[in-house]
């Protein structure tokens, strides 16, 4: 997989992604990387169950939000701040624990932003040798490293919005491969891992456990998954961890659109789709890989999705977008307005308050939402996005499973 | 159409990303400081109890504007499942004299949202004396507004009036200023910015370093190949 590094242009290719990625690190700002920033922090103080802590400290701190990961993140970022510490400097406790808008006002803000970030280097530059390992042909190897190295929805999403779903996307793609090679017990237990970090590899579990030779091996390898899992939350399970982390208003979210039948009976519209990707597992025709996308791309269709979460399935899309010639134009497309629309919802920090560390002035800018809705009914603008998001969420599915059948 | 050549695609992906990634650091702030109406004189000051404001109950607060062109004044409002529909007053005077008026309606105010009185700028308002009333005279008792007072009052509030009755405490407002010039604010975001990036000389000089570092290795590996 490091052979690669030795390919001058792939060589080039990971300098220039470096050098943009560090170009945006310390200047733009999400509030969730203060929040979970200032939560990982109390491992630094002693505090092992978090979740218990914040329940019944709630109300003497600052930030009051659950921590809605799974403990290996809490773990994970923990340790970071503690082996950064020397680095973060002495004023980095101040500003978390500093709630007010004055805390813009850190001299060391943008030191802080971007020690916090560097661990997503890591497994961001993991992704792209990780992708490149699942092809063959050196050309296509190359393409999919520029493709994730110089991609700007990667940049934005995991840089400009801190999203901490980089370290679990890691280890689930190193677990699709394992998949590809037959290892499907090392797979689900990887998976099991990356879930630990934060629950949306489970949803591809089912798909590993049904591409194995048959049923006993199904479910040794779901077991295997869903009990490697339920291992990294033991140390930490209180009423508590499940209701700020495993069935958190954020996991739950993905489960909300239904169709009502009366009588208080409903149809759960992500849950018909899971069970139809699953279904198409079953048959083994099509890559691992193909049905996570379209796991995916109709379960975004469906949902209102956090910018964040489109990270998700990019490895999938990109893989996708090199192997069949035919899905290229609509993934495209796809891409376009599954980025853009997050940017219309109405929430300030999806937007301008993105750089609120350069000055705090940017806080008063109008937001996309009531610059749209000047002219049109944003919701409405938002519906037309979100509608051709299922219409081309459904083409390009049919395109890639009519394709490899 | 259809088949499009991923040498093609990768190519106008690192344009794409190379452009958006220098536009977004680079440009982007000076574009959205056009939308940038007011500035703030200061940080809102921390929040205290409440008052409520309904028919035949309004409240005076007297303060200092630190700037020419005083356009606008903030204040945290409580507005609970936005139980007030109503509009809410804003009087805004010099001595006894009405200079301004600024009503909002109570459904677009979320409960406890930073709300922005915006009136006319008044252009030599800096270090002038004025007092605003707040008043809701269509709303009841039970869909009171509330307004927060602040236990920590900076330099631009003065004396606050409760039905004609001195209080303890201030509210917790903003004074906004509309900006001198489009240039002169755009010029100092970026100083700002700048300012606070170099006042951390040891990251500032680490991370030009890297910078510089990785700029250095991508020009020699373009020369080698």
């Amino acid at each position: 997989m490091l052979s690669l590094f030795k390919d001058k242009i792939v060589r080039r290719v990971l300098i220039l992604g470096i050098l943009l990625r560090v170009l945006v690190m310390p200047f733009l700002f999400h509030p969730d990387i203060k929040t979970y920033s200032f939560q990982t922090s109390f491992l630094g103080g002693g505090v092992f169950n978090i979740y218990s802590y914040l329940e019944a400290n709630k109300k003497n701190l600052p930030l009051r939000e659950d921590f809605v990961y799974q403990p290996l993140t809490y773990l994970t970022l923990g340790v970071w701040q503690i082996a950064t510490k020397p680095l973060l400097g002495n004023g980095f406790n101040t500003w978390l624990w500093d709630a007010s808008q004055k805390s813009v006002d850190s001299a060391g803000v943008f030191r802080y932003l971007f020690i916090l970030k560097s661990p997503y280097l890591i497994f961001d530059v993991g992704i792209a040798f990780v992708l490149s390992a699942f092809l063959k042909d050196i050309k296509k190897k190359r393409a999919i490293f520029s493709l994730w190295m110089l991609n700007p929805i990667t940049i934005i999403i995991i840089y400009a919005f801190s999203n901490v779903d980089v370290i679990p996307l890691f280890i689930s793609l190193c677990a699709i491969h394992l998949a590809k090679n037959k290892k499907f017990s090392s797979a689900a237990i990887l998976l099991g891992v990356a879930s630990g970090f934060k629950v949306f590899p489970l949803l591809m579990l089912p798909i590993l456990a049904l591409s194995s030779k048959d049923v006993k091996e199904a479910v040794k390898i779901f077991l295997l998954g869903v009990g490697t899992f339920f291992i990294t939350l033991i140390p930490f399970w209180s009423k508590s961890l499940v209701s700020s982390a495993v069935v958190s208003g954020l996991t739950t979210r993905i489960f909300l659109t239904k169709i009502d039948l009366g009588f208080g009976v409903s149809i759960v519209v992500p849950v018909v789709i899971l069970f139809l990707v699953y279904l198409l597992a079953i048959s083994k025709k099509y890559k691992i890989q193909s049905l996570m996308l379209v796991v995916f791309m109709m379960l975004f269709s469906f949902i209102h999705y956090h910018i964040q979460w489109i990270i998700w399935m990019l490895p999938f899309g990109l893989l996708v977008f090199i192997q069949e010639k035919g899905a290229r134009l609509a993934l495209l497309i796809l891409s376009v307005f599954l980025f853009a629309l997050p940017f219309l919802y109405d929430d300030r920090s999806m937007s301008v308050s993105l750089f609120s560390m350069i000055s705090y002035y940017f806080t008063l800018v109008p937001i996309p939402f009531s610059i749209v809705q000047k002219f049109y009914d944003t919701y409405s603008l938002m519906s037309v996005f979100q509608s051709a998001i299922v219409a081309l969420s459904v083409f390009t599915s049919w395109k890639i499973l009519n394709y490899q059948k | 159409m259809e088949n499009i050549k991923l040498s093609k695609v990768v190519k106008y992906s690192r344009v794409i990303s190379i452009a958006l990634v220098v536009f977004v650091v680079f440009a982007l702030p000076a574009i959205l400081s056009f939308g940038i109406k007011f500035i703030p004189y200061s940080y809102q000051t921390p929040l205290s109890n409440t008052e409520d404001i309904f028919e035949g109950k309004s409240v005076r607060q007297y303060f200092y504007a630190k700037e020419n062109k005083l356009t606008a004044i903030g204040m945290s409002l409580k507005n609970p499942n936005l139980v007030n529909k109503k509009d809410i007053i804003l009087n805004l005077y010099k001595g006894e004299s009405l200079i301004a008026t600024s009503t909002i309606n109570g459904q677009v105010i979320p409960d406890g949202d930073l709300v922005k009185f915006v009136f006319n700028p008044i252009e030599n308002s800096k270090e002038n004396y004025y007092s605003f009333t707040l008043s809701a005279p269509q709303v009841d008792k039970e869909h009171a507004l509330s307004v927060y007072y602040t236990n920590h009052p900076d330099d631009v509030v003065g004396d606050l009036y409760v039905d004609g009755m001195q209080t303890k405490i201030p509210l917790s407002i903003i004074t906004y200023y509309k900006p001198q010039s489009r240039l002169s604010l755009v010029a100092g975001l970026y100083s700002g910015g700048m300012n606070k990036f170099f006042a951390d000389k040891e990251f500032s000089s680490i991370y030009l370093m890297i910078l510089s570092v990785l700029l250095g290795f991508l020009v020699l590996n373009r020369r080698k190949s």
